[in-house]
């Protein structure tokens, strides 16, 4: 039985003009998988839907073989975890942000244990808001971690973070990912092509490719994906290999 | 439960005993300790009757009042993220001012099994708004519309002081007689007040207080509060209607009293910080010891008669908040 299984989806915000076009796809196994695509091709609004935050008209989404429409958004919160680009300010000990991956059952005893997977220990007594970005991120991550769900969606999980913590943080997806379904967005393609066992190309509403193995980018992948334009396609071909190598 | 937050509930339960004592001990007459020890114990005489009939019922109906208005305003504040939103934002005093009105229309003292006609209207009508008002946050876009709420909610205010003033076009002592009735605060406080408001306050703080956890998660974001299981709608309308029941009934006892349902959440919350049920407590109970405290200055700060207590209440109440605010080294008071 498929984790994820989404066919034929549609979605629009507006009538008529669709965000999300006959999109399919599925995972079947544990691993990060990536959704890349520029800016406005679907990712977050595909995210949303899956949570129940957005609804969809049209297809089927099915979460561990049951229809996505049919299970109450608490029966959600236990199956699908998601976390959103942006970091929240929140003016609270970051023990009370790691225990919310309990609720509604929160207990305090387990948030010392997953704080220790992430060494968060000696944060737990810590502001939020005082914490610098990348300890936040992890700490959204321990929460993540406490929610235990068998499929996770975080986007742009790399954002506003320096090099040392985006290897930290694809370290942490690579643990969350042993035992369960990490869909990520993303536009850092070198942490994609370090965390992901697989990668759906987005583009305009569809996925339009899957990639698997070892070498997940091909120059011209990339550039067919973000539409470079003929102009800029020496430079962008450059950037990327000075940045791999 | 950490130091602070128990030193605080110490230190404020602590207050408002003290602030119960001299409220029952002092005023227009002071009553000496050992009379008031004997009136304790021994029915009937004066001073059991100043303390029984006319003081405690006073301290009782403040103290809960203050209560309702803080814990109100601090689930306004949270629902609309918003530290400038007060419990009247809803327009429920407006909408019992318009059941007073009607009631002085149709005759000032009429009533029914001693409750006057007055307190049934108003109670009425600010409860048909707050089922309006949740009708309304239930059908519209709640994730997108929460400045919508209050703005429906400042409209409604503005169409019912429009159909008062209407009123008090064609009999004069409306506009007069209601006025006063929404500025009368506790000058004629008895028992059966307190013993109507009580069970509303109960029953707000523990629905609050078991929410507390919902609140901190959706104070964070939207999809974050969605994705953990909360559906938001609901939680956003209930959390309303407890706002705008505990404000009605607090208006139909005492009128409109302000300051408390703004600023005291902001005291609690510079006392013990922004985890919601610490603070539903501790703003509870400041709440609780802050309006007695402003009452009894109120009624005898001048010899020969009471002042406002919405008077008091911005005189003493305004400073010492100002006070609060700059003693505090890191105030992110304004963030939400």
């Amino acid at each position: 039985m498929d984790y994820l299984n989404i066919k034929h989806l549609n979605f629009g915000y507006l009538k008529d003009s669709f965000v999300l076009k006959d999109l399919s796809f599925f995972i079947s196994d544990y691993g990060v998988y990536i959704l890349l695509g520029r800016n406005g091709s679907g990712k977050t609004t595909l995210m949303k839907i899956l949570i129940k935050y957005l609804p969809y008209h049209k297809g089927s989404v099915k979460i561990n073989g049951t229809e996505l429409s049919s299970i109450s958004l608490h029966d959600l919160s236990k199956n699908v975890a998601f976390l959103e680009s942006e970091i929240p300010m929140i003016s609270l000990k970051v023990r009370e942000v790691i225990s919310w991956g309990f609720y509604p059952y929160g207990n305090g005893g387990n948030v010392k244990s997953v704080a220790e997977i992430l060494h968060l220990d000696n944060l737990l007594c810590k502001d939020f808001n005082s914490l610098s970005t990348g300890e936040k991120k992890r700490v959204l991550l321990a929460r993540i971690f406490a929610q235990n769900s068998k499929i996770v969606l975080i986007d742009e999980p790399f954002n506003f973070l320096d090099p040392y913590y985006q290897t930290e943080i694809a370290l942490i997806l690579k643990k969350l990912a042993e035992n369960r379904v990490v869909l990520i967005s993303t536009h850092n393609l070198d942490a994609a092509q370090f965390v992901g066992k697989k990668i759906f190309l987005l583009d305009n509403g569809r996925i339009i490719a899957e990639k698997t193995g070892e070498n997940l980018f091909s120059d011209d992948l990339i550039i067919n994906i973000f539409g470079v334009d003929e102009q800029l396609k020496p430079h962008f071909k450059r950037f990327f290999r000075i940045k791999r190598c | 439960m950490d130091k602070k937050f128990k030193f605080y509930l110490l230190v404020i339960s602590f207050s408002l005993v003290l602030v119960a004592v001299v409220s029952l001990l002092f005023g227009q007459i002071k009553i000496p300790f050992n009379e008031f020890l004997s009136a304790l114990l021994k029915r009937g005489g004066r001073i059991h009757s100043i303390i029984f009939d006319i003081r405690l019922p006073r301290f009782l109906l403040s103290s809960a009042v203050g209560a309702m208005l803080a814990l109100s305003g601090l689930v306004m504040q949270t629902i609309f993220r918003n530290p400038l939103v007060d419990p009247y934002f809803l327009g429920v005093s407006s909408a019992a001012q318009l059941g007073v009105s009607i009631a002085i229309v149709f005759g000032a003292g009429i009533t029914f099994f001693g409750i006057s006609l007055a307190s049934l209207l108003a109670f009425v009508f600010s409860l048909v708004l707050t089922v309006l008002l949740a009708k309304i946050s239930t059908r519209i876009n709640a994730e997108r519309s929460r400045a919508a709420i209050v703005l429906l909610g400042i409209a409604i205010a503005y169409l019912l002081s429009a159909f008062n003033n209407f009123l008090s076009m064609f009999k004069r002592e409306v506009f007069l007689e209601s006025t006063f009735w929404s500025l009368r605060g506790f000058s004629n406080a008895d028992i059966s007040q307190f013993l109507f408001a009580f069970p509303f306050l109960i029953i707000g703080f523990l629905y609050i207080i078991f929410h507390s956890k919902e609140m901190n998660i959706y104070l964070s974001s939207d999809i974050t509060a969605h994705s953990l299981g909360i559906n938001l709608r609901w939680f956003i309308s209930t959390m309303l209607v407890f706002a705008a029941l505990l404000t009605s009934v607090s208006v139909v006892v005492s009128g409109s009293i302000i300051f408390i349902g703004l600023f005291v959440p902001h005291i609690g919350r510079i006392l013990v910080g922004d985890e919601r049920k610490k603070l539903a407590v501790i703003s509870t109970l400041v709440g609780a010891t802050i309006m007695p405290l402003f009452d009894f200055i109120a009624r005898s700060a001048l010899p020969s008669q009471e002042i406002p207590v919405n008077v008091i209440a911005s005189l003493i109440g305004a400073p010492f908040f100002i006070y609060l605010f700059f003693r505090m080294r890191d105030n992110g008071l304004f963030k939400y």
